[in-house]
């Protein structure tokens, strides 16, 4: 017998968070990830955590910022109107060089937008948002199993790094339910607090001190180019992407999260109808997997990259792709989610029948 | 293998069947299914009542195309006005106090989850009680926090406390959707089985989903099997995004 239980992704993801070591969380309500902080106030006092429902976004983010300068693993959650409230926040702590972990659970926009689905979040989470040279690593998991194991990952690798890691899933994970195993789990008592953590001196000769504040421009500029260099190295190494039917693939569709889940049951009627067509999904979507997507030039005649939003993925491939093939692209917005067929309509309109 | 509406006993023309539950037990499925069944069962009207101001994201109107022509002209659904379906409101239907106690329509009500949404039925008690009233709770006990005995019986204290309605009887919905096997079946089955009668309340359905229920069936206990009914899953999100183990 399995050790599975039915949970909604919202759930799931904070119970993920939880078994990767995750004791410390600070949140406010918005749909569609409310059962994440609602999940977090029953779970935490559990094992020994804290919950803590803070008075809204901007206070959230900098409770974070404050649990995350003592060394524990902390993070938060929240949907897009929400996450832009926390950009201040995620530039400090980027500038401050203390990990966190960050959930997104995109919906409908600009603005207050709606509830439904959507990655129009892209630009935010993996260009910037708030101010300043920093750069965080984003995780864009398409099912609920891969985000429960995915946030494993987001702690080992915001440790590592001392860097902000963004989960980026979309109201239809947050929503759905699905069968989940937790496979890892993280003893925390095993967790060494790091050096660098303001904990009292503990005998030594100085104060850690941990601010995003330098005030002379040598210095500051000594800084970025510190982060710039470790940016580099996350870059070098940590990108991932899923290659889906791509062995014999003449072109491929580019997708990532929700979409990526749908676009596959597209390949799948698309080599039923006998069009060579794969599938790229990258895992990570900072750092985006170019050298992996750059390696199908000369082999490909086209790629259609498919998102729940209007060309922003769509910019990373540009940037990878240039003009080494032609580049298709097909998008929806406001939270409507296409099916798989709408999508082989969108390829077949853009590269014939793809023979 | 049983029809869900004689599971339940028909109905009185006026009377109201209402379904609580832990979030994601499955409520909306069942409440849905036994107005199916009441259609296919009964010639009086059927009113079902999203009653759930807990969860906006899914509504009972997103599945109307699933339903058959047939269905949908007999079914009569109750929801928030459809412009603030999804404004993440607190709101109910209007007229409702008028519906639930109307003697012409059986009305089917799926209330929002834990004791939170079943609060929401609440204000009606009074209504929904001279209506004669029936109020289950649904339970699928591979829920997180639903594994022990002792969590089921918190639950069941919060949500009869929240509704303030007696409990009619309780529904075994234990399922993993696709995944599911006849031992999950069983074993929720009898935990449930055990949790009515510390209460004193009976298990009125065993729920199986036609994706699973050949395999499941017949390796069930005769107490299991006897309250066996299979139910028709309507989840539009599943159907566009693909299950988990094609993915």
């Amino acid at each position: 017998m399995s050790n599975k239980v039915l949970m909604k992704g919202a759930e799931a993801l904070a119970e993920g968070a939880i078994q990767a070591g995750c004791r410390y969380y600070f949140g406010y309500p918005i749909t569609p990830q409310n059962e994440t902080p609602e999940y977090m106030s029953r779970r935490l006092p559990e094992v020994g955590g804290r919950f803590v429902q803070a008075e809204s976004e901007v206070a959230s983010i900098n409770m974070v910022y404050g649990a995350a300068c003592t060394g524990v693993r902390t993070m938060t959650s929240s949907s897009s109107p929400g996450i832009s409230l926390m950009q201040e926040g995620i530039s400090y702590i980027s500038g401050s060089n203390v990990p966190c972990v960050v959930m997104n659970a995109m919906r409908g926009g600009p603005g207050l937008g709606n509830i439904a689905p959507a990655q129009g979040d892209y630009f935010q989470a993996v260009k910037g948002g708030g101010n300043g040279d920093y750069r965080r690593i984003v995780l864009a998991p398409s099912s609920i199993q891969e985000g429960v194991d995915l946030f494993v990952d987001a702690f080992e690798l915001a440790d590592k790094y001392r860097m902000v890691v963004m989960v980026i899933i979309d109201g239809l994970i947050g929503q759905m339910m699905e069968p989940v195993e937790f496979k890892t789990k993280v003893d925390v008592s095993t967790l060494k607090t790091p050096e660098w953590a303001t904990v009292g001196r503990h005998g030594r000769d100085h104060a850690n001190i941990i601010t995003s504040l330098t005030l002379d421009a040598p210095g500051l500029e000594q800084w970025n180019l510190k982060l710039q260099a470790k940016y580099a190295q996350v870059e070098l190494t940590e990108s991932r992407i899923e290659e889906y039917q791509m062995d014999d693939a003449d072109y491929a569709i580019i997708a990532y999260g929700t979409m990526a889940r749908i676009a596959k049951t597209t390949v799948r009627i698309a080599r039923a109808k006998g069009i060579k067509l794969g599938l790229l999904r990258p895992i990570t979507v900072w750092p985006f997997p170019r050298k992996q997507i750059q390696a199908y030039v000369g082999k490909l005649k086209g790629t259609l990259t498919v998102e729940l939003a209007y060309r922003q993925l769509f910019e990373d491939v540009q940037l990878t792709l240039c003009d080494k093939m032609p580049l298709g692209w097909y998008g929806r917005g406001g939270g409507i989610v296409p099916g798989p067929q709408e999508i082989l309509t969108a390829f077949e309109e853009q590269f014939g029948k793809g023979r | 293998m049983h029809e869900l509406a004689d599971l339940f006993g028909l109905p009185r023309a006026g009377q109201s069947i209402v379904f609580a539950g832990p979030s994601g037990s499955g409520k909306t499925e069942v409440s849905i299914n036994l107005a199916l069944s009441l259609i296919r069962l009964t010639a009086s009207q059927v009113t079902l009542c999203d009653l759930d101001v807990v969860k906006p994201y899914f509504r009972l109107r997103d599945m109307l195309h699933l339903l058959t022509k047939d269905e949908a002209a007999r079914l009569n659904i109750i929801e928030p006005e459809r412009r603030l379906l999804h404004a993440d409101l607190p709101t109910f239907p209007r007229n409702l106090h008028a519906l639930l106690s109307s003697p012409e329509t059986t009305k089917v009500i799926d209330v929002g989850g834990d004791a939170i949404g079943a609060g929401a039925v609440a204000q009606f008690r009074e209504t929904i009680i001279a209506s004669g009233c029936r109020f289950y709770i649904v339970v699928n006990t591979l829920r997180p926090g639903m594994d022990s005995g002792d969590g089921l019986k918190r639950m069941l204290t919060a949500i009869r406390s929240g509704a303030r309605l007696a409990v009619s009887g309780l529904v075994a919905n234990t399922n993993l959707q696709a995944e599911t096997t006849a031992d999950d079946v069983q074993r929720g089955y009898d935990a449930v089985k055990a949790l009515g009668d510390g209460e004193g309340l009976p298990v009125v359905a065993v729920l199986v989903s036609s994706e699973y229920a050949d395999q499941v069936v017949h390796r069930l206990s005769p107490g299991a099997a006897g309250l066996l009914s299979v139910i028709r899953i309507f989840n539009r999100i599943m159907d566009t995004v693909g299950s988990q183990t094609e993915f």
